[in-house]
């Protein structure tokens, strides 16, 4: 009876599931984590109604074509539009805050967090426009089973990767050789104060990112790549600083001929194993990944010297 | 660019010219005066040795 009625109203049935589904992997991509970002109730809602706005865009259109309203599809670039603005919303927002941040994001990482705020929109649409096709095509059933296929997909495809896939991350000794503070083998920065020196020693923890291959090393060399660890380092542990305290520094320098990483982190619990594993953690940022030894192989394949 | 800010030292032969220049008594007052100037001008204060101190902007 139930079954035959979904038969029958088969283009409601593609719009309904197609939304159910858009909206359901907007609900499984919106997280809530250590970055605490969407966390607060009023950004979780208007995640949470782009992402049925954005499901109901991406079904509706399937039957408008199979009515051969063709027109339908400019419907999508009106929402490609809307999305855009979602990208811009989240960049304001953050790049208002950041100012207040005592470790600040930075710009590369803010970037990095619109545009996948944007991106998951458009997996929606695509869900939702793909689940719907198969609903209104086959049936039903196959539309529910690509739904749920494509949830998987689609949270896949979102995972990005980590700094623990394109470096070796090992914890150092920090020592100071009179002013001049080290960790490991690597120069950080000239601290006068004792009393800095002192907390530094006493709190600090020092890591060394080891890159792992030649386009590691320009990726981890990027100054955005290395705010946004000290950033997500200081957010999971808190931070030995205050306004006024300039000396009070997490900070993160390259040791130059070997192309390593020195980071000093002044965690406000000094717990090595969460540090160290906050460290890896860390998302790779869109904007630092570069592939130089694939562009410079491309590039003799296509010159042969000579 | 960062700046110097201020410069504070024990020894007076040492320094001279632009910035505002502070003599300390000895290695303990100087890093008493490093100390102030650190928090109120909000610069990091960074030892060139033992008797000389710059306090720099790096904002």
């Amino acid at each position: 009876m139930m079954l035959g009625w979904l038969h029958a109203h088969k283009e409601l049935t593609a719009v309904v599931l197609g939304t159910a589904f858009g909206m359901a992997v907007r609900v499984t991509m919106l997280r809530s984590d250590y970055r605490q970002y969407p966390a607060y109730p009023h950004g979780k809602i208007i995640h949470l109604s782009l992402g049925l706005i954005a499901g109901a865009l991406g079904s509706v259109a399937v039957p408008a074509l199979y009515n051969k309203d063709y027109t339908a599809i400019t419907f999508l670039s009106l929402a490609a539009q809307q999305f855009r603005e979602v990208r811009n919303m989240e960049r304001n927002t953050l790049t208002a805050i950041d100012k207040m941040e005592l470790i600040p994001r930075g710009a590369a990482y803010i970037e990095g967090i619109a545009v996948v705020f944007e991106g998951r929109n458009y997996l929606a649409i695509l869900t939702a426009f793909i689940t719907s096709n198969f609903v209104l095509w086959i049936g039903w059933w196959v539309g529910l089973i690509m739904g749920l296929v494509l949830l998987v997909v689609a949270n896949y495809f979102m995972k990005g990767k980590k700094i623990s896939h394109i470096a070796d991350v090992q914890m150092a000794p920090l020592k100071l050789e009179g002013p001049n503070l080290f960790v490991g083998d690597v120069y950080l920065m000239n601290v006068g104060l004792d009393e800095s020196r002192n907390i530094i020693m006493q709190l600090g923890i020092g890591f060394i990112l080891t890159p792992k291959n030649d386009d590691a090393k320009v990726t981890i060399a990027n100054l955005g790549q290395r705010q946004a660890i000290l950033h997500d380092v200081s957010t999971r542990l808190g931070v030995y600083r205050d306004d006024g305290d300039p000396s009070l520094l997490p900070i993160a320098k390259l040791g130059l001929p070997t192309g390593k990483l020195g980071i000093l982190v002044l965690p406000r619990e000094k717990d090595t194993d969460k540090a160290y594993q906050s460290v890896r953690n860390v998302p790779l940022l869109e904007a630092a990944v570069r592939m130089p030894t694939e562009a410079n192989r491309k590039s003799t394949e296509a010159n042969p010297s000579g | 660019m960062a700046k110097i800010v201020g410069v504070v030292t024990t020894k007076r032969e040492y320094v001279g010219g632009g910035a505002p220049i502070i003599f300390a008594r000895d290695e303990a007052h100087l890093q008493m005066i490093a100390h102030l100037l650190e928090k109120v001008m909000d610069c990091s204060a960074h030892s060139v040795d033992e008797e000389l101190f710059i306090i720099v902007d790096h904002k």
